[in-house]
């Protein structure tokens, strides 16, 4: 079942094209890798997604209904690009800031009430940073923070989990552990991902398939098919392709 | 004159109780201002409601009938004027402030005799707050206190992180309406305590004070409430027995509990 359907779907700044007439499916249990050049459209994608942009034509569904009317917010999961630009001098513990992410969940009087504060506890646990509740966000480290907004966007169990650029501020070791629990979360609870991502060699160590913006959809399949493919030759050359396909150990 | 004379003085007690109750909202408030960066809204606001006081000397009616009103106007034409002409918040807000005082003087030049009443709200003077004042202090504060109750989680949320909020389904944009327009009514019901021209530190210098030391945001809410009661009430009764004015008491008090503070957070770091 498709719990995303665009249908020419474009946007544009002013005078400026950000997406031109794209269409795509996203199925339920999905690991896919949206990858493109600065510029390309990704996060205005995903701010359509996210019902903070509208588009200017086509249509979006998720989960069947139009994103224009969609309310059920729990079932989408955000992790945005920037994870430092929250205040700094904000004094949000990690407890505090993971327990936003059940905001969606709720309609007028928001109170945390004995379930949440236990699936807070639980999706702590689950991110191992239980040790980490009663610190305060901005005093800990670029991968702590990277798992505490993790956690925020996996408390209310969501259907779909969009991380935006979610490596940029990680080193080598502690960005393998973050894809390693992203991996397990999509083989474990069939949560569809979609990651947001420049880098193109990380797409196919992690993810099945490859959504290529350039303003308008250039591919749209599984990695492996991509690395056969004649646009991505055209886009990257044969060296290129070459390198990073084999990096994959795929022909 | 002791202790006890002292607090048997009705004005006195009346000042105790309109000025922490007016102080508890400031430092909640203030607390939300300062981490979005728009604590210079108190400055903003209470400079437009010098505009709509004097406008109230002019008519002759009660200036806070009048002065609440158009001090809400002007704290969501702040938010419009934000948004609609794509400016920065501070920007709006020296449109809004300058605008307010440009009224208030033209009013004052243009009338005769109201001056020297205009002068005094300037400065304040919680000392002179009467029975009705004090009834009103506490029905627009508990109004105030309940809306804050209400809207916290979504406060905290925008105040945090105001993209994630929204796409939590948070409607940020009444969330920030809700905000400006509960400080517009802080700001007027504090001009009673500390004047026009102090107003923003009413708002500021508490929850400044409580970043230096807390740690979670419930405890920092928690220390900038207790700051601010402390202040009034030490800041009132220091005003008395030294004579000297209320309002500019309070403010300096807030003052040296902020410099205890920075100064306790670098020795214990």
């Amino acid at each position: 079942m498709a719990i995303i359907s665009a249908k020419n779907v474009s946007f544009g700044y002013g005078g400026a094209v950000a997406l031109d007439n794209v269409s795509f499916n996203i199925e339920q249990g999905d690991y896919i890798a949206l990858v493109g050049p600065n510029g390309a459209g990704k996060t205005t994608l995903i701010k359509i997604l996210l019902g903070l942009e509208k588009s200017n034509n086509g249509s979006i569904k998720i989960f069947d209904k139009d994103v224009s009317s969609f309310n059920q917010r729990n079932k989408i999961g955000y992790l945005p690009q920037k994870i430092d630009s929250f205040n700094p001098l904000f004094p949000a513990t990690a407890v505090e800031v993971v327990a936003l992410g059940l905001l969606s969940r709720k309609k007028y009087l928001k109170r945390l009430n004995k379930n949440d504060r236990l699936a807070v506890a639980k999706v702590l646990e689950i991110f191992g940073i239980s040790d980490l509740k009663n610190r305060l966000v901005s005093e800990l480290s670029g991968g702590q923070q990277q798992r505490v907004f993790l956690a925020r966007a996996m408390v209310s169990e969501p259907s779909l989990l969009i991380l935006d650029e979610p490596s940029a501020a990680l080193d080598p070791q502690i960005r393998e552990n973050f894809f390693e629990i992203i991996e397990k979360i999509n083989k474990e609870k069939k949560t569809t991902i979609i990651l947001i991502t420049h880098d193109i060699g990380q797409v196919g160590e992690y993810a099945e398939k490859m959504l290529y913006l350039d303003r308008k959809i250039i591919f749209y399949g599984k990695f492996s098919d991509f690395c056969l493919s004649k646009e991505m030759t055209e886009r990257f050359g044969n060296f290129s392709q070459h390198l990073i396909c084999h990096q994959h150990k795929l022909p | 004159m002791t202790l006890l004379n002292f607090l048997e003085y009705g004005f006195i007690q009346r000042a105790y109780i309109a000025g922490s109750f007016i102080a508890v909202l400031c430092a909640m408030l203030g607390l939300f201002l300062v981490l979005r960066k728009l604590s210079l809204i108190g400055d903003g606001l209470s400079h437009a409601s010098f505009g709509a006081i004097a406008l109230g000397l002019f008519f002759g009616i009660y200036p806070f009938y009048i002065a609440i009103p158009i001090v809400l106007l002007s704290s969501l034409l702040i938010v419009w004027i934000s948004e609609k002409a794509k400016i920065y918040g501070d920007a709006a807000i020296g449109i809004v402030s300058s605008v307010g005082i440009a009224g208030g003087v033209i009013l004052a030049s243009v009338s005769n005799g109201f001056n020297v009443d205009l002068f005094s709200y300037l400065f304040g003077n919680i000392l002179s707050i009467s029975r009705s004042e004090v009834f009103f202090s506490i029905a627009l504060s508990v109004l105030v206190l309940l809306a804050i109750w209400f809207f916290y989680q979504d406060l905290f949320s925008v105040t945090f992180d105001e993209t994630f909020a929204k796409a939590t389904g948070i409607k940020t944009n009444l969330v920030n309406i809700i905000l400006t327009s509960l400080t517009a009514i802080t700001v007027v019901l504090a001009i009673k305590v500390v004047g026009i021209m102090l107003v923003s530190a009413l708002l500021i210098l508490p929850a400044v004070s409580a970043l230096q030391i807390s740690k979670g945001f419930k405890g920092a809410l928690f220390v900038s409430v207790l700051f601010a009661v402390i202040s009034v009430l030490i800041g009132i009764t220091a005003s008395f027995f030294l004579d000297i004015p209320a309002g500019a008491t309070i403010v300096i008090v807030n003052f040296l509990i902020f410099s205890l503070s920075f100064l306790g957070k670098i020795i214990l770091r």
